[in-house]
């Protein structure tokens, strides 16, 4: 091959592989929408008022009822309240939200969605695969209109949603009989670390600092801050369709 | 070892004759198993659909023997029901887009039986084997509503699959999309 040849074909190469990282990094930087989750709102552990129909307080209390839930039980109870599901049914608006966050721990699937829709004046409890034997259908039913039902129809829906969720809670932690490992869905900052595990990241901080004369304290402050910044994850769990749903 | 300089335009022929072609068996074996793959995604959400559904499959003949002599004016729709669950059983496992199409009728005809029930024969309410069935109709409700956005969710991933380039070449039908209500 010609010298000028071998140019032009080494730019060409160069060019195409430049293409190649730029399409990939896109792809990854702004993956395209999955189409089944327009419109499908993410949310964090453990309640998500996007109507503004909690009080701080009230949420607060919810909050940590879900909490409690989760570390003493690991299934993960999740609370929506949206002012419509439009376009879309509360039963398909209630899943999709289910699937995107993956509410429940992965491979136990005991997540636990409440939605409640508060124009549309419908709710929807949608239970993990895990729960399906202990929260079925016409317990959730039951559940739901002896404690949320009466009190929306009061105007007192986060009454309804402490109780409902202080019910659920009380059956998973009496009766789930699955495994209660893993850690609960909540932001960095607040994990209740095992001290073992303090030990171990204490441990490592300190040859990691040895090691590389203190230059790495910085860049370790910074992991933190950018992980305590976000507001946590759900575990990983998938529903089958379990739950109940109704008006008000 | 021969620099790219020292090869002959013939040796470089040969390297890229069989780099592409080794790229080409390479992406037909991952075409056609991302659409074996896809094809099983469809079949095994069905089978959760199918799960379901058995155990509203399961009550049909007590329900109609309970009510059989009361409703004297939906003989027709009655031997339908007794007929598509026939059919259903026959097809379950074995032919996923017929059993679709079965499970759609049957749909439509639990409803008006028990649309009829509700409104014209309120009194066979109190059959315990009739308040079972409908029972079992609501429990397994949300359990299909869910699988059936499942299913559909495969069916769409398999069928765009199957229609676009180079999946369009290996000839997979199409699966059909689970409708309801109809």
């Amino acid at each position: 091959m010609r010298p000028d040849a071998r140019l032009v074909v080494s730019v060409i190469a160069v060019l195409l592989l430049l293409v190649g990282i730029v399409a990939v990094g896109i792809h990854f930087l702004f993956p395209p929408k999955d189409a089944r989750f327009v419109g499908i709102p993410t949310i964090y552990p453990y309640v998500n008022d996007n109507a503004g129909a909690l009080s701080p307080g009230h949420s607060q209390w919810i909050d940590d009822i879900c909490y409690e839930i989760d570390v003493e039980t690991s299934c993960e109870v999740a609370v929506l309240v949206v002012n419509t599901t439009q376009p879309n049914d509360i039963s398909y608006f209630a899943l999709r939200v289910f699937q995107k966050n993956e509410i429940g721990k992965q491979g136990k699937d005991n997540g636990v969605l409440v939605v409640v829709a508060v124009d549309d004046r419908t709710w929807k409890v949608e239970v993990g695969y895990g729960l399906m034997g202990i929260l079925t259908g016409a317990r959730v039913m039951n559940i739901a209109e002896t404690y949320l039902v009466p009190s929306i129809e009061n105007g007192a829906l986060e009454d309804g949603l402490v109780d409902f969720t202080s019910e659920v809670g009380l059956i998973l932690i009496d009766e789930y009989t699955g495994d209660t490992g893993g850690r609960p869905a909540y932001p960095i900052g607040w994990i209740p670390l095992l001290s073992w595990q303090w030990l171990v990241i204490i441990v490592v901080f300190i040859v990691l600092s040895v090691l590389t004369r203190g230059r790495i304290i910085w860049p370790i402050i910074w992991i933190v801050q950018m992980l305590s910044g976000g507001r946590g994850k759900w575990g990983g769990g998938r529903s089958g369709g379990g739950g109940s749903r109704g008006r008000f | 070892m021969a620099t790219l300089s020292s090869m002959n335009k013939r040796q470089i022929m040969l390297i890229v004759s069989i780099a592409a072609i080794l790229i080409v068996v390479l992406a037909t074996i991952l075409t056609y198993n991302s659409l074996v793959r896809k094809e099983q995604g469809v079949e095994r959400t069905w089978g959760n659909i199918e799960a379901a559904y058995q155990m509203r499959i399961d009550k049909i003949p007590l329900v109609l023997s309970a009510v059989n002599s009361s409703m004297t004016f939906e003989k027709s729709l009655l031997e339908n029901i007794t007929l598509l669950r026939t059919q259903w059983l026959s097809e379950v496992g074995k032919d996923v887009a017929a059993n679709v199409n079965t499970t759609q009728q049957l749909d439509s005809k639990i409803n008006a039986l028990l649309l009829a029930i509700n409104e014209n024969y309120p009194t066979l309410k109190s059959i315990q084997v009739v308040q079972d069935f409908i029972a079992i109709v609501d429990e397994t409700e949300n359990i299909i509503l869910a699988q059936r956005v499942f299913y559909n969710d495969s069916v769409a991933s398999y069928n765009s699959a199957v229609r676009g380039f180079p999946g369009n070449l290996f000839g997979f039908s199409e699966a059909q999309y689970y409708q309801r209500g109809q």
